[in-house]
């Protein structure tokens, strides 16, 4: 009788602490899910500030520079946080490449002919009338309507910053 | 069986039962926390929380401070934007596209005097204001118009050199002889004519005189 009581009860301990366990990994899942998640947070917080003290720093100098929010396919000429142009950019077909963000530098143009005008930002992204079929480069092509890039290829020399949203 | 029996029995199984599921517990407690330190390195601990948690409070504070700074330099005027390139004129406020105008701007030509003095026309690059607000501008005829014209050059104070109703109703005076102002060659808008100034059609000059005032920033490009 004894016996049969204790087997009963070993039983019972048994499945209780599996319970046990599987509420104790549960809670582990859940701590690693929060953890990703300030973690994401955090990571916003560090995007923001950078582009706050990107626009101060913009506010006080006398250069153009541009803001492009890649996500919206929007862009900005601006000057000391005020928009001087605003225009479409759409990512071409042609090319592919990681997610951009962050503090870029026009490091140059090039306008072999009227048509073929671009502005280069160093080995990230290159920005190109919507009809210019140059290529080769194996840079990301970013596409702009061709006033838009007359526009910028006039206001922006070499050295100009460009912050990608 | 008497209670004297039963008691001890039942101590001694309930005894074994809290070491088994101790036990058993903690051996498959150990298995889980090793087996997540190995899926996600570093494993997920609360003192990594509490440490995001008190960088995430730092940054929203400091981001609260830098986002104030940044708003108070910001205001909310209108204000005119010159692209030279495209000879478009908008006045903006924020976002907001108040008036896009199709003007004139500098020829990006030169003209040469004998003695060897020379002009380029060209729009003023910058940031200007407006300094002035006219109505009825009278045009008073710079040198270079009569070099063009070779025309003899008059005296400053020659009655000669004012030239009434060829800037239109209003002008916008920026400094250093550069205005915004209308013109009587509407069908070169759109076009590098100008000696500089900014001309623009009836109908956008009265607007832009009635929605702009003395101090409005003009941002030329």
């Amino acid at each position: 009788m004894v016996r049969h009581i204790l087997v009963i009860f070993i039983s019972l301990a048994a499945h209780l602490a599996v319970i046990q366990c599987h509420s104790f990994a549960e809670s582990i899942a859940d701590t690693e899910q929060d953890q990703q998640k300030l973690a994401k947070k955090l990571e916003a917080l560090k995007a923001e500030q950078e582009y706050l003290l990107f626009r101060k720093t913009f506010y006080e100098s006398d250069s153009k520079y541009l803001v492009l929010e890649l996500s919206s396919a929007r862009g900005y000429l601006m000057y000391r946080n005020r928009i001087l142009r605003s225009f479409r950019i759409e990512r071409s077909g042609r090319s592919i490449s990681a997610p951009l963000h962050g503090i870029i530098t026009m490091t140059g143009k090039t306008d072999s002919t009227s048509k073929n005008r671009t502005l280069l930002f160093g080995n990230i992204l290159l920005i190109q009338a919507k009809k210019n079929k140059a290529g080769g480069n194996k840079l990301p092509v970013y596409v702009v309507g061709k006033k838009d890039l007359a526009a910028l290829y006039y206001a922006l020399e070499a050295g100009a910053m460009a912050y990608i949203k | 069986m008497g209670f004297r029996y039963i008691l001890p029995g039942f101590l001694t199984v309930l005894f074994l039962f809290s070491v088994t599921v101790s036990v058993v517990s903690a051996a498959a407690s150990g298995d889980n926390a090793r087996q997540v330190e190995k899926d996600v390195p570093g494993g997920a601990r609360n003192e990594d929380i509490g440490a995001l948690e008190q960088e995430i409070a730092e940054y929203e504070l400091q981001n609260q401070g830098i986002r104030k700074l940044v708003h108070d330099l910001e205001d909310d005027d209108p204000y005119i934007v010159v692209d030279t390139e495209n000879n478009r004129l908008t006045l903006r406020q924020g976002e907001k596209v108040l008036l896009t105008a199709v003007v004139g701007t500098g020829s990006r030509q030169s003209v040469e005097e004998e003695t060897g003095r020379n002009w380029y026309f060209e729009s003023p690059q910058g940031s200007l204001a407006v300094l002035g607000k006219e109505r009825n501008p009278v045009w008073i005829r710079p040198d270079w118009s009569y070099v063009e014209e070779n025309m003899p050059i008059p005296p400053l104070s020659d009655p000669d050199r004012i030239v009434r109703e060829v800037l239109g109703k209003y002008a916008l005076i920026l400094g250093n002889g550069y205005k915004i102002h209308g013109t009587k060659y509407t069908e070169l808008l759109g076009t590098h004519f100008t000696h500089g100034c900014i001309s623009v059609g009836d109908k956008d000059l009265e607007f832009l005189y009635g929605n702009v005032k003395v101090g409005t920033k003009v941002y030329i490009y």
